[in-house]
């Protein structure tokens, strides 16, 4: 194998001070059509500011920043710009993310010393195409894991190439945070003192698949720098269409969404195990008064957690307009893509987390067991304080 | 600093920060101040006087007085205030009844929502300890209260626990975001002499330290309806004077506060 990452830091923001200079080092964040924030500038970021933030939340963290509406039309045409140009060598292209793709090039070139004038000659070709604002930043490795590590290692315009024989070593020091592992699970393994991805490498693989699963296991093969995923070209990939009966028709937001996500759920559990999650959403909704609405769900990134794709069904069918009671939905993904880290860092960014009473006692039931309560008023104002409230173990509420 | 040096710098800053982050290397002057704003005690008069407009985040606040001085009323104010949604869903907030005194009914009527509020009786000892480091940690929580430091330090083993855990606790804060109010009561300056302060290390260690006095009860036609409580602020941001504040304390829930300071 023979792996080309290219990658653009801050396509999307980039992409829009391009078209609006005025913003320019300003800290800007793009809204996206979730009402989530899909991209951040450098100097929001450095204010603590994070994709998947609500409006608000960033304007806590920085109250100068700047919220505009992303182009999510002039951004994809960018994208797909970009895709064409690397692929006018006839190879293997597979997009990652905005502004960031692999390049397979096991059929040209399998040294570091025969990929280094091709990655150069990418580089000079996107400059061109996206001018010198779009910089790519190049990592090369034998395989996809260690290639993305690479590219996001090095500054805009330099390429980093990482021998077979130099793999283990490059990645040894570099934070656990770098593997798109769930934030449960990188917690964990804070927890446990495991900082870098070379001490996750060291760990025995029969406890990380233990207490980790499937997607632990993979996560550590691909710090030991055994990495054997194909790079899949940007085809549109063949995906078949569920449906979900409602018995009753409903016209209720609740049981359509219950219906879809019960449907959907084990097919995320397993694409979650690969490391693997959304990225496009065809759902289609049938109507008792024979009419079909359909709707189009776009992630910014890979989606795998269902309350993360639950929330964006939501958002989108209370924007729909029912004509009646819905019979059935039809479910399609139109594409999925790799997991990515949020932020490669050893350094602890911000918080964002809001989770509930059950999700924290939930995280420590196992070491403290029914300690962690909730209450509940059940006769205000009883002279007798037990007849007042009763407190209940949250796994019993 | 000539022009290739300051070339060099701030190549080696980019490139730190494109490994580790973006909030690995900063530069002083962007630092400023954290924007992420303090909890309100609910009594504009004592926020006034504290130094951070109310109780820090990622900070530890003490709260001591003796009983019916208006700490525990204070401590659920701040709960019901750290709760206060920010262009979302309520916040969760943790009370550490180690006394096990919590009146949901009062906490209630505090103005907390029980819903968002995670209770966690422990056993006294190291292990209500480790629960509040791990509470700490997890960061889930905005705010949590420890009812109370005479309860966590009774034990011996509890007390040592503790004494481990304050070095890591400010980072822990400081990391998760996560106010810590703890209630003690108020202790001899002589007590730490004979080794029987427990809590002296507690305040060390405490950004904000809050004092509850009571005053005087307020009655109503003959009827008891309250109390008013002198606020002593013994260590803040800023300086080291001593500044106070009188708030009222009446007993259906609703507090009332007035400047005299």
């Amino acid at each position: 194998m023979s792996v080309l990452c290219c990658r653009i830091p801050h396509f999307l923001t980039v992409l829009a001070c391009r078209r609006q200079p005025a913003w320019t080092g300003r800290p800007l964040a793009l809204v996206g059509p979730d009402d989530r924030i899909w991209a951040v500038s450098p100097a929001a970021q450095q204010d603590g500011v994070q994709a998947q933030m609500r409006p608000q939340q960033a304007q806590v963290y920085c109250p100068d920043v700047l919220l505009r509406d992303l182009d999510l039309d002039a951004s994809q045409q960018a994208q797909a710009d970009m895709l064409a140009t690397a692929a006018q060598w006839d190879l293997p292209v597979e997009p990652l993310t905005w502004g960031a793709l692999y390049v397979d090039l096991h059929l040209v070139g399998k040294s570091a010393a025969s990929v280094r004038p091709l990655a150069a000659e990418l580089g000079q070709r996107l400059r061109v195409t996206g001018g010198n604002a779009l910089q790519p930043a190049l990592g090369w490795d034998s395989g996809k894991f260690t290639a993305h590590a690479a590219a996001m290692q090095v500054m805009p315009g330099r390429v980093r190439l990482v021998d077979k024989v130099d793999e283990v070593r490059f990645l040894k020091p570099l934070p656990v945070t770098l593997l798109p592992l769930p934030p449960l699970h990188l917690q964990q393994l804070h927890w446990l003192g495991v900082r870098t991805v070379g001490q996750f490498a060291a760990l025995p693989a029969a406890a990380v698949w233990q207490r980790f699963g499937a997607a632990g296991k993979r996560a550590h093969r691909w710090a030991q720098g055994k990495d054997d995923r194909p790079v899949r070209s940007a085809a549109p990939e063949e995906a078949g269409v569920t449906t979900v009966t409602l018995d009753p028709p409903t016209g209720l937001l609740a049981p359509v969404v219950a219906g879809v996500m019960a449907s959907l759920h084990p097919t995320l559990a397993q694409w979650a195990k690969t490391l693997t999650g959304l990225r496009h959403l065809r759902l289609t909704l049938d109507f008792i008064a024979n009419a079909d609405q359909s709707l189009d769900l776009t992630f910014v990134e890979p989606a795998s957690q269902s309350a993360r794709v639950q929330a964006a069904l939501v958002q989108h069918l209370t924007t729909l307009t029912w004509p009646g009671a819905v019979q059935a939905v039809r479910w399609q993904a139109l594409a999925t893509g790799e997991l990515l880290a949020p932020q490669p860092t050893l350094f602890d960014l911000p918080d964002v987390r809001q989770d509930t009473p059950a999700v924290v006692s939930a995280s420590l039931a196992g070491r403290y067991g029914d300690v962690l309560l909730r209450s509940q008023v059940v006769e205000p104002g009883h002279p007798i304080a037990e007849r007042r409230s009763h407190f209940h173990a949250l796994s019993a509420v | 600093m000539s022009a290739s040096k300051q070339r060099r710098l701030e190549h080696a800053v980019a490139s730190i920060q494109q490994r580790y982050g973006a909030q690995a290397l900063r530069r002083g002057g962007d630092l400023g101040e954290r924007a992420l704003s303090p909890i309100a005690t609910g009594f504009p008069a004592l926020d006034a006087i504290t130094g951070y407009g109310g109780a820090p985040l990622g900070a530890l606040t003490l709260l001591s007085g003796r009983s019916t001085s208006g700490k525990l009323t204070l401590a659920y104010k701040l709960l019901a205030n750290a709760q206060r949604p920010n262009g979302g869903a309520p916040h969760a907030v943790g009370l550490l009844d180690l006394s096990r005194t919590a009146d949901p009914d009062y906490v209630h009527r505090c103005g907390v929502d029980l819903a968002h509020l995670l209770v966690g009786r422990p056993a006294i000892g190291r292990s209500a300890v480790n629960l509040l480091g791990d509470l700490v940690q997890h960061g889930g929580l905005r705010a949590l209260v420890v009812d109370s430091v005479t309860d966590l330090a009774a034990a011996s083993e509890g007390r040592r626990s503790l004494y481990a855990l304050l070095p890591r606790l400010s980072q822990m804060l400081r990391t998760s975001g996560v106010a810590l109010v703890a209630l003690d009561e108020p202790h001899a300056p002589w007590l730490r002499w004979l080794n029987l302060d427990a809590s002296h290390r507690l305040r060390q260690a405490a950004a904000l330290h809050i004092e509850m006095q009571r005053e005087q009860w307020l009655r109503r036609g003959g009827d008891l309806v309250g109390y008013r409580a002198q606020a002593q602020v013994l260590k803040r941001r800023g300086d080291a004077g001593v500044r106070s504040a009188t708030v009222e304390i009446v007993f259906n829930g609703t507090v009332k506060a007035r400047e005299t300071w």
